[in-house]
């Protein structure tokens, strides 16, 4: 995707910000050129207030064959950045060209299903290239013959304009189902949420007010001296590269007690954590907040399950622990498993939770089979926790 | 002046001296400040809230952890306006209620029906005479003599100050003692429908088959979704649950209660 700048100039978004040469003895410094601020402000602005999007529902009704998974085919709603055909391979969405050789998108699917299957389960999940379904709830039906599981998730995707993601369904009824067209249909939908790589950064300061006696320097502070570097630069850097982070279960080895409450869920691996909020083996149900801010958390619990005749309930919650003392609970789904299922349950949660740097928050599950259940640790078939910053 | 997110800066060459502070305000200070704050809203339910099952309603909102925008209004009695009651009792799902006197109602204005955990608020669509018809369908019955006055606003509602994608959760829930086959379904809903054209009183979210059991099995479910609203229009959280129970009223054990959170993720 490029955008075109005022000045007519095409660029690759997001760029990474100049670092400005500071005046000193006989080096040139740099000025505040309207070449440079259009290089920089003008490019993160075009950027961030219009940031790669997508949204799409589907108008069909999709046979979803049992045991199989099956992309949703999608008719696009908006389409920022032209990477979906509503006619050709209609379920994928192709991640735009960008500066960057990668990117990370936030992605959200609903599949409502025709179904009232009480001993199955119903998942609804997310396929990159149509490799390894990273998949989202997954859970039972029952006698009002609809059920909408909900994914969300962190998804990496090379910016070459060549990788897709899909949403799809999957079922184990045993049969054919259909997914709903109405009142409920599917929908996928999916927004750049940060580079794959930059500078991580403190957090920016409210934006500087300009005076006539501000005087420009790269870094130098006091008296008149305003530093680009922490003005312009670093917000910019911020913006591009804000904390994130996808924390998954997998390779860990849990057994969640039946009945003892809500307990925290190991997160063992990080596809991503670029302001090392997170450690994969100390305290590694945490997640710590590393900048101050309002952040977007979604959880998932994902409970093993025997085959055998499973009761009781499934539930997830996140757990937000104050630096300042005290914590904050955030309820998610609840339900009952499928009854003779062998393919686990996942429930999720999801909020918009204000922190500040210190505070960590974790994904907890709660089962009250009977006995003891196993934490799923397959990749895409595990517990997770999202994070995205969204706001100071 | 309508909150806007930030136009792409232009930057001339030569601008002069006495014009660069506010220039530089304008091109750099004020998108930066948008993209770093941009509006948000965190509301949640935490008094009690009788509810009717089978039946699609919107959740009033009393309690704003964060609206940065003021976007949401706490209801306050208008002073002289409408104050009546109920002439006969109302049923639930019903649009249109009958007051002892219509005195000082007028279409646009907003009522507060009833007290308490039966609290509900509404828009006034028309008056004919003594009879009102309001904007949504009634929540719960209510009976003769219920307190009927108008008031500033419906706190169910959040109106964005700035047009754009928001990114909105909502969380519904339950209290009480469960039964096989229940299932609750969350919905967001923007001017009382469905941003994207499909769903019954909003864009629905998850829908799962809650715990049979006792009030402390946790009975709830949350949605995710961008939705994108115009200055004007207004966003509510939907709550539906199926008939199979004797629940009667959201939970609101805190972290369990109905809440709205959204923040604006661009245009």
């Amino acid at each position: 995707m490029k955008i075109t700048l005022p000045s007519g100039k095409q660029i690759y978004p997001p760029l990474d910000p100049y670092t400005w040469a500071q005046q000193s003895g006989t080096t040139y410094g740099w000025g505040l050129s309207s070449g440079i601020l259009e290089d920089n402000v003008s490019m993160a602005v075009a950027f961030h207030r219009q940031r790669p999007f997508f949204q799409g529902i589907t108008s069909v009704s999709t046979p979803l064959t049992t045991a199989s998974w099956t992309p949703m085919p999608i008719t696009e709603m908006i389409d920022t950045i032209a990477g979906h055909n509503d006619a050709t391979n209609t379920s994928r969405w192709y991640a735009p060209v960008t500066i960057n050789n990668t990117d990370w998108y936030l992605v959200i699917g609903y599949v409502p299903m025709v179904s009232s299957s009480t001993s199955a389960v119903h998942i609804a999940g997310v396929r990159v290239d149509g490799g390894t379904p990273l998949e989202g709830m997954k859970v039972t039906a029952g006698a009002h013959t609809t059920v909408t599981p909900m994914v969300v998730d962190l998804v990496n995707l090379t910016s070459d304009g060549t990788h897709y993601l899909e949403l799809a369904g999957w079922q184990n009824t045993g049969g054919t189902i259909n997914t709903q067209t109405s009142p409920k249909t599917p929908s996928l939908s999916v927004q750049w949420a940060c580079s794959g790589s930059g500078t991580a950064v403190a957090l920016p300061a409210v934006p500087h007010t300009w005076t006539d006696t501000d005087q420009v320097s790269a870094s130098t502070t006091g008296g008149p001296w305003v530093p680009v570097h922490t003005h312009i630069r670093d917000v910019i850097r911020y913006l591009n590269f804000p904390p994130v982070a996808r924390l998954t279960a997998i390779g860990s080895s849990q057994s969640i007690s039946s009945g003892t409450g809500y307990t925290s869920i190991a997160l063992t691996a990080a596809d991503v954590d670029n302001y090392n909020g997170h450690n994969n083996s100390t305290n590694n149900s945490r997640y710590t907040f590393p900048r101050d801010g309002l952040y977007l958390v979604a959880g998932q619990y994902s409970c093993d399950e025997t085959g055998g005749a499973n009761t009781g309930y499934r539930s997830c919650r996140l757990l937000h622990t104050l630096l300042a003392g005290g914590s904050l609970a955030y309820y998610g789904d609840s339900t009952v498993p499928g009854s003779t299922t062998s393919t686990g349950t996942h429930v999720s949660a999801v909020a918009l939770i204000r922190a500040v740097a210190g505070d960590y928050v974790e994904v907890q599950g709660q089962q009250s089979q009977g006995a003891a259940r196993n934490v799923l640790t397959a990749a895409g078939n595990t517990s997770k926790m999202i994070v995205v910053w969204k706001s100071r | 002046m309508t909150l806007q997110p930030p136009g792409v800066p232009v930057f001339v060459a030569g601008t002069p001296g006495s014009q660069m502070a506010a220039t530089l305000n304008r091109t750099i200070r004020d998108p930066f400040t948008f993209l770093l704050d941009p509006p948000t809203v965190r509301l949640r339910r935490v008094g009690a809230l009788n509810l009717q099952a089978n039946q699609h309603q919107y959740i009033p909102f009393d309690q704003a952890d964060e609206d940065s925008e003021g976007g949401w209004t706490a209801p306050v009695v208008v002073g002289g306006g409408a104050n009546t009651t109920l002439s006969s009792g109302s049923s639930t799902n019903t649009s249109s209620i009958v007051v002892v006197s219509a005195t000082g109602m007028a279409a646009g204005d907003f009522i507060r029906i009833d007290a308490a955990a039966n609290t509900e608020y509404r828009r006034i669509s028309t008056v004919a005479g003594t009879t009102v018809n309001v904007s949504s369908p009634l929540r719960i019955a209510h009976s003769a003599g219920a307190a009927v006055v108008e008031v500033t606003s419906d706190p169910a509602r959040y109106y964005p100050q700035a047009p754009g994608w928001y990114m909105g959760t909502v969380t519904v829930s339950l209290s009480g003692n469960g039964a096989t086959g229940l299932t609750l379904t969350p919905a967001i809903s923007v001017n009382m429908g469905s941003p994207t054209g499909t769903g019954n009183g909003g864009w629905e979210g998850s829908v799962t088959y809650l715990p049979t059991g006792a009030a402390t099995q946790p009975k709830l479910t949350a949605g995710l979704w961008p939705i994108y609203c115009n200055v004007g229009d207004f966003v509510q959280a939907d709550l539906w649950y199926s008939n199979e129970s004797l629940i009667s009223a959201v939970d609101t054990t805190a972290g369990l209660e109905c809440s709205l959170r959204l923040v604006h993720v661009g245009i």
